[in-house]
């Protein structure tokens, strides 16, 4: 199998090369401009400090559908490329079964205000990075979980049966991530069996 | 691939689906299918690991050790039971192509360059399995409609190619069947009896999506329908 990652890297990009328009860096919007710049200046979280295979992702990526379909509706015409923070759906009417998107979140639930730390274990769990905002607040309030804390199956009594996970397993270690946790962080930057994985949905 | 580790972050969309961008670079890639964007990583990508949505219990019953994420993060009370994908904002999305709705859910699959969307009805149709020859390399597409799994395997097993014809128990979850040794399978890919008991099958890039998102990254992707059909025709 030729599966050349660059081979077919560059076949994608030119793919997307040929839709005028739509590259990142032709960008009109000021704000994607400054999205592509990189935001150097933000420190780094934290160090590189090993080098590792970086093995990355695949998911179920369908609930994207839900801050897709929102956007679309505000897209203007000709720029493809929208920061999500810029393009919140409107809030579903009453009555509306559908819940909103994890992009319409309610500002007012932010991390510095939810009740920090109720115990010495909270503190804990917080303070070890299990969490973190999207820099500069881009990302339209999704927060990638950096370091994710797992417990046991057994002690997971508040999942049930059906309920929906992504699973994986890596050398004998296998991790579940429950659907409504990764429908909010989108990201789960981690670690198993000592490589680095990235777990999106 | 460069021997860095990368953190990840969301970044805005492209197409209807989001993009990340990782903090060590600034590289934008594409939740999609991993392929960096723009940035100093451009043309690089990210290679596709084995992520299966499935039921807790499913997991569990297969993985009695597993770990689970822990929800007490700062952010519990902001978690919510997923939405029914394909079901949400069944809007037209100015995305893709019109081969079939934009919400309709596909197991999009990928070997050697070239694309295929299965549609879970049509999987379902057939009782959750699908053997194909994709990129010239035979694959089994498998969907659990109970679990709600979409995956997709290679059906060479020491350079035999394989045969899997659905095995289902009654009320049970997906199990297939090898023609050529009558081995049993889950839909992890693990042969759990028969001949081959312990062996496990090769993992083919493929994941759920709905139509608009497949179709819009990868316009030259085919459609199964019996057949892989190609895109214009």
């Amino acid at each position: 199998m030729h599966s050349g990652t660059g081979t077919r890297g560059q076949v994608y990009i030119k793919a997307v090369s040929e839709v005028p328009g739509v590259l990142p860096g032709r960008a009109k919007n000021p704000r994607l401009r400054h999205l592509l710049r990189g935001d150097r200046a933000r420190p780094r979280r934290k160090a590189i400090s090993r080098l590792k295979l970086l093995v990355a992702a695949s998911a179920v990526l369908s609930v994207l559908a839900a801050c897709g379909q929102g956007a679309t509706e505000d897209a203007p015409v000709g720029e493809t490329l929208i920061a999500v923070q810029s393009s919140l759906p409107t809030p579903p009417s009453p009555g509306d079964p559908v819940p909103p998107s994890p992009g319409v979140q309610s500002p007012r639930a932010t991390p510095q205000q939810t009740p920090a730390a109720e115990g010495r274990d909270a503190t804990a769990r917080a303070s070890a990075g299990n969490a973190r905002r999207a820099p500069g607040g881009r990302g339209g309030g999704f927060v990638p979980l950096d370091n994710p804390v797992f417990m046991p199956a057994i002690e997971a009594s508040h999942l049930g049966d059906d309920d929906l996970v992504l699973g994986y397993e890596f050398r004998g270690e296998a991790r579940a991530y429950p659907l409504d946790m990764m429908r909010f962080h989108h990201i789960a930057n981690d670690t198993v069996a000592g490589t680095p994985v990235l777990i999106t949905y | 691939m460069t021997g860095q580790t990368l953190t990840f972050d969301l970044s805005g969309l492209y197409k209807g689906v989001f993009l990340m961008r990782d903090r060590e670079t600034g590289t934008i890639w594409a939740h999609l299918d991993g392929t960096a964007m723009q940035g100093p990583l451009a043309g690089e990508r990210l290679r596709f690991i084995p992520v299966p949505q499935m039921t807790w219990g499913e997991w569990r019953s297969a993985h009695p050790d597993t770990l689970v994420l822990d929800p007490d993060t700062p952010f519990r009370q902001r978690y919510e039971p997923p939405v029914r994908i394909g079901m949400a904002g069944r809007t037209e999305s100015i995305y893709g192509d019109d081969r079939l709705p934009s919400n309709a859910l596909v197991v999009g699959v990928e070997a050697n360059g070239e694309f295929a969307g299965f549609p879970m009805d049509v999987l379902d149709a057939e009782d959750g399995v699908v053997n194909v020859e994709l990129g010239g390399q035979p694959v089994v597409v498998l969907y659990d409609a109970r679990s709600l799994t979409g995956i997709a395997y290679s059906r060479t097993v020491d350079g035999e190619t394989m045969t899997f014809v659905p095995a289902r128990p009654l009320q049970g979850p997906l199990r297939i069947r090898d023609e050529q040794t009558g081995s049993l399978w889950d839909i992890n890919g693990k042969a759990i009896s028969g001949p081959l008991t312990g062996r496990a099958l090769t993992f083919v890039p493929s994941l759920i999506s709905e139509w608009y998102g497949w179709s819009a990254y990868h316009p030259e992707t085919t459609i199964y329908e019996g057949t892989l059909i190609p895109s214009g025709s």
